[in-house]
């Protein structure tokens, strides 16, 4: 299938309407006298895509890190379905590990091992953490690179992929591991506009198969378009969210209004 | 001619003997020592750095008569090979702890991050992720660290190894030509050299290669 045509998911869940699958709540991160992340509140629905933009600094990636615990927060709880992690209680190492085991991925800078074939890279943690054998994962694997167009990359090294090659990889390993929920970090920041376009359509396509994802972006045309929900942040705080068609073209806080005209501009 | 160079050849097992010997030692016990170096905690962090500058600072010659004849003379009895594989192979670890501090701090944290995602074990994330990184990123300093120890191993002679040095300082004396018994002795050392100068850059290469596949 050519990821280029895929189709737009056609109806956006209601948020209200189902119960919420992550629940962040009160979130607050601190690193030294640095308040990144102030009293943050969040909810979103299985299936659902949710974007997270704004100005650099305003602590999106923070968000994003503490969801899956790369950043643990200061303060504050996180709940995935029956998954209830406080802050304020010492992490529980099985905890982290279910927490994990439910949400892959993706980072901007696309942390592929150099040194394993891309085949590799998208079996190792099928045979280290789900316990399958080598050819189960391997031919797992194929299934997942076929899926992004690489198929025919599976013997080589990342070093010989493009960028937009390398962050499909990555995306087929985060999403070996069977994934409930996808996080992606400035996925294509680092990949010039076509390379970026290529990731976008594979990210359009796990979207439209009903994908819970959190996107951290910098592309507005991708927030408005594929995501149900847009999420405003500035300074560590969520300034606006709601339906991406009303914030990206009627936003309600100053704020917002000021730097989405600023993007456009651009 | 002949003979001064069959002599000095046969010093050559107790040279390559003592030099990889100490090189196995050290490359084992950098890691225990770059470990330590690398520890959260401070007083173990600050042992660490204690260790290997106190390693490093004091001359080969130094080191191996304070194990010799120092622990050796009184406290232990230990053979001259031993004695030198001891000290030189202590060094070699302090060197080396440096070298995979360099190379630990050469590996992107993202290589971190992606295994932590990925719910690898601590065991999983060193052996499948960082070790086989940090080898390729130490093999190319290792490599000429190994020939300068090869060479640094001439040390050993004076506890009395019959390495090359000390077989060259024998026949010099039993037949006084020292330009040419050193010589010969310097041909022996160069020719040694080079095969791990060879086989370093050959394995650098190919690794290189194989990444770029």
């Amino acid at each position: 299938m050519n990821p280029m045509s895929v189709p737009l998911r056609q109806v956006p869940p209601m948020p209200a309407a189902k119960p919420a699958f992550l629940r962040l709540e009160s979130i607050h991160k601190q690193f030294g006298p640095y308040e990144v992340l102030h009293d943050v509140n969040f909810e979103m629905c299985k299936g659902e895509v949710v974007a997270i933009i704004g100005p650099s600094g305003s602590g999106k990636s923070t968000l994003l890190r503490c969801i899956n615990q790369l950043e643990p927060p200061t303060r504050g709880r996180i709940r995935l379905d029956e998954l209830d992690i406080d802050a304020a209680t010492p992490l529980a190492r099985a905890d982290l590990l279910k927490l994990r085991r439910r949400i892959g991925m993706v980072f901007q800078s696309f942390n592929l091992f150099p040194h394993m074939t891309v085949l590799r890279n998208v079996s190792l943690a099928q045979v280290r953490t789900l316990g399958r054998s080598q050819r189960e994962a391997d031919a797992r694997s194929l299934q997942l690179l076929e899926r992004v167009g690489l198929a025919d990359k599976a013997g080589h090294y990342p070093a010989r992929c493009s960028g937009g090659q390398q962050q499909r990889i990555a995306i087929a390993r985060a999403l070996a591991l069977e994934p409930e929920l996808m996080l992606f970090d400035e996925p294509t920041s680092a990949l010039d506009p076509e390379l970026g376009l290529e990731v976008l359509a594979v990210m359009k396509e796990l979207a439209a198969e009903g994908m819970s994802m959190i996107v951290v972006t910098h592309e507005m045309h991708f927030a408005e378009t594929v995501s149900d929900r847009v999420v405003v942040m500035a300074d560590g705080r969520i300034l606006e969210q709601g339906p991406s068609a009303r914030v990206m073209r009627q936003p309600q806080h100053e704020r917002v209004v000021k730097f989405l005209q600023a993007v456009r501009d651009r | 001619m002949n003979d001064i160079l069959s002599m000095l050849l046969t010093g050559v097992p107790w040279t390559l003997g003592v030099t990889l010997c100490a090189f196995a030692t050290g490359v084992v016990l950098g890691f225990a020592l770059c470990a330590l170096r690398m520890a959260r905690s401070r007083g173990l962090a600050a042992l660490g750095a204690a260790i290997v500058l106190t390693l490093r600072s004091i001359p080969p010659i130094v080191w191996l008569f304070f194990i010799f004849f120092g622990i050796g003379g009184g406290y232990l009895s230990l053979s001259p090979f031993v004695a030198a594989v001891l000290g030189l192979g202590l060094i070699t670890a302090a060197q080396m702890a440096e070298v995979y501090r360099g190379a630990f701090a050469a590996i992107p944290e993202g290589q971190y991050e992606a295994a932590h995602v990925l719910n690898l074990s601590p065991p999983q994330r060193f052996f499948d992720v960082v070790l086989p990184q940090l080898t390729r990123i130490s093999i190319p300093t290792a490599a000429t660290y190994a020939i300068g120890l090869l060479k640094d191993s001439a040390v050993a002679s004076t506890l009395g190894v019959a390495d090359i040095s000390f077989q060259a300082y024998q026949v010099s004396q039993q037949t006084f030509q020292g330009l040419g018994v050193y010589s010969a002795a310097a041909l022996v050392y160069l020719v040694l050299s080079v095969p791990v100068a060879l086989a370093s850059r050959w394995v650098s290469a190919s690794l290189q290669r194989r990444i770029s596949q």
